[in-house]
């Protein structure tokens, strides 16, 4: 660890000599030096963490899901399992609801569902999005430009506002928020595969496999969607977390989860009346929703950094 | 001005598209208003005489037809199928509430986000560096649900300092306000960061600061004017996102906007209303990117060009 702090003072010694000769005053120096290459070097350093902790959290949120049945004590509907509104203590470490349900089984059957929403809802973006940007972006001409203004079109629907078309018309249920989740996600994907198919249609990999005598189809997916399954990954990753916001937000208004279900936007729907005596209610599931998506992000961004690292490793030499 | 008019254009075309699409979804749901109206009781034929009476009878396609005409000649949105009255009324009630909401929410988190976020760039690699990212993390993740939640814990059970609900006064729009600029704050504090970051690095704020302008200067003058050029575009289409997109704060604090009525109208199977709010909030998307788009071409003469 020594050594590379020793090249950074040495450097940035060098730099801010070189800039004096020039007459650039030494904050100015150091400044510009910030600016550039010691500040790339900190990135990096700080994206490993990020990678680490996001991926640490992500497993751990990962392993509750599946592990919630036998974590747990309590069934997360099993009423009157403690005192009604008891605060949190050893056998119930997140306290009580109003019907003297644990609310750590809530809370941990809880993330069972919100990675169903972060899965499901990709899942379905995702298909609707890729096929179609890739396809855009590859051919281009009038199937580019026709399915550019269709999600023009997608996206003039501000914010969640496409999701309460999609529940007003297929009704408040959990299924539902996560379809419309998915809906509002798809735009996403398309640009971003359509960015990237766009600009691997240049590539000397692709005129080869034309060359070849491969068929559009497989171009497409035998070609350039594994070249580009690192940063759709990455996307994925960073917009679970939104996925898992969203449905949060549809059932916290109602028009998601509905009771009982441990869903924790409708945990914290159905803990905010009691905030005022029983604040345990409102908190556990918002510090996990919160937790979760911080991981989701840092993981999103300590990838992103790692891939981008591995293809240009010129980088490392800095 | 080509410009400008060509995205007005366009602007316009997804305008019908969304009602079109907005219409076909909404307006002929299953459980059709008819059948919302005369309640369970109704036999067969009052029902079929109330749908030919709606209208409801016709081809979907004929009855957009129809909407659109009302909407363009007599600013007719139908009527509320609750409480009876014009849909274009309830709209233009919550409409200044949201407006508001939207504009102290976006000028709050250009404030707080721009604060941060230039502090951030210019210490760049230290600690308050590191605590302004840190903190934009967590803004960017925190669920508005959640963070009101805590606010109103804090500011209005605890403290005492703040209404929990309601939309009586200025006092009453600070918490939700607050609560709607953090993601935003986050996000701009993070965009207003790297865009400085790359500006301080480029040659002419050397130049700049070779020609011996004061550090005050450079960043004033020559890196804040075209580093922020991106963050007005994302400031203007997060206004256009609230103006639409805010319905669970607005539920939380019990804000009377259009986000609100929206879901309202959704339990109460008023699909007029919901489709209403829907095409006003699409509608007000639209403009404020127009008028985005159009203040881009402004602050930097490049984009028009190559829009073009």
């Amino acid at each position: 660890m020594a050594l590379p702090t020793l090249m950074i003072s040495s450097a940035r010694t060098r730099c801010a000599r070189l800039l004096a000769v020039r007459g650039v005053r030494p904050d100015v120096c150091e400044d510009a030096y910030d600016g550039g290459r010691r500040c790339e070097r900190r990135w990096f350093r700080h994206t490993s963490m990020s990678l680490i902790v996001g991926g640490l959290i992500v497993a751990l949120f990962l392993f509750t899901a599946v592990a919630a049945p036998v974590v747990t004590s309590f069934a997360p509907d099993q009423v009157r399992a403690g005192p009604r509104l008891a605060p949190p203590s050893q056998t119930h470490p997140f306290g009580t609801d109003t019907l003297g349900r644990d609310m750590f089984s809530r809370v941990l059957f809880g993330a069972a569902i919100a990675v169903r929403a972060a899965v499901v809802g990709m899942g379905i973006a995702a298909l609707l999005g890729i096929p179609p940007g890739l396809l855009a972006g590859y051919r281009g001409g009038w199937l580019d430009r026709l399915l550019s203004r269709l999600i023009d079109v997608w996206l003039a629907f501000p914010g969640l506002l496409l999701a309460l078309v999609v529940v007003a018309r297929l009704g408040p249920t959990l299924t539902n928020a996560i379809i419309a989740v998915g809906l509002l996600g798809a735009p996403g994907f398309y640009r971003l595969a359509r960015g990237l198919a766009l600009s691997a249609r240049r590539m000397a990999y692709v005129e080869a496999a034309t060359a070849v005598g491969c068929s559009e189809g497989r171009v497409l997916v035998r070609h350039i969607l594994p070249n580009l399954t690192s940063s759709l990954v990455v996307f994925a990753t960073m917009r679970a977390g939104t996925a898992i916001l969203a449905v949060g937000g549809l059932s916290f208004v109602g028009l998601g989860a509905q009771p009982p279900s441990p869903e924790w936007g409708a945990l914290l729907a159905a803990g905010r009346s009691h905030m005022d005596t029983a604040p345990w209610l409102a908190v556990y599931p918002g510090l996990s929703m919160t937790f979760t998506v911080v991981g989701l992000n840092l993981l999103g961004d300590g990838l992103r950094d790692l891939w981008n690292d591995i293809s240009c490793p010129q980088k490392r030499y800095d | 001005m080509i410009y400008v008019a060509r995205r007005a254009a366009s602007s316009l075309l997804v305008l019908l598209a969304v009602s079109l699409i907005a219409f076909l979804a909404l307006g002929s749901a299953p459980g059709d208003a008819a059948t919302a109206l005369a309640g369970d009781s109704a036999s067969a034929a009052q029902l079929a005489d109330l749908r030919a009476d709606l209208g409801l009878d016709r081809a979907p396609l004929a009855r957009y037809g129809a909407f659109l005409e009302g909407l363009v000649t007599r600013w007719d949105l139908g009527s509320s199928l609750v409480g009876g009255r014009p849909v274009i009324e309830l709209v233009l009630e919550r409409l200044p509430y949201t407006i508001g909401l939207a504009l102290a929410a976006v000028t709050l988190a250009a404030a707080l986000g721009g604060l941060g976020g230039t502090l951030a760039a210019l210490r760049s690699g230290t600690l308050l560096d590191t605590m302004v990212m840190a903190g934009a993390a967590l803004g960017v993740a925190i669920p508005t649900f959640w963070s009101g939640l805590l606010l109103i814990l804090l500011f209005s059970l605890h403290l005492r300092w703040l209404p929990v609900t309601g939309a009586d006064g200025p006092a009453h729009l600070i918490l939700p306000a607050v609560t709607l600029a953090l993601p935003t704050a986050a996000a701009v504090a993070r965009l207003v960061r790297s865009g400085l970051l790359d500006v301080l690095g480029t040659d002419y704020v050397r130049t700049a600061h070779a020609k011996g302008l004061t550090p005050h200067r450079v960043v004033v003058g020559h890196v804040l004017r075209n580093g922020l050029v991106p963050v007005t575009s994302v400031l203007g289409l997060q206004l256009g996102h609230l103006l639409g997109g805010a319905f669970i704060v607005e539920t939380i604090f019990g804000w009377p906007g259009l986000g609100r009525l929206a879901v309202q109208a959704i339990f109460d199977r008023d699909e007029p209303v919901v489709l209403g709010a829907v095409l006003v909030a699409a509608t007000m998307y639209l403009l404020v990117n127009l008028l985005v788009d159009v203040a881009h071409g402004w602050l930097d003469p490049r984009v028009g060009r190559e829009a073009i």
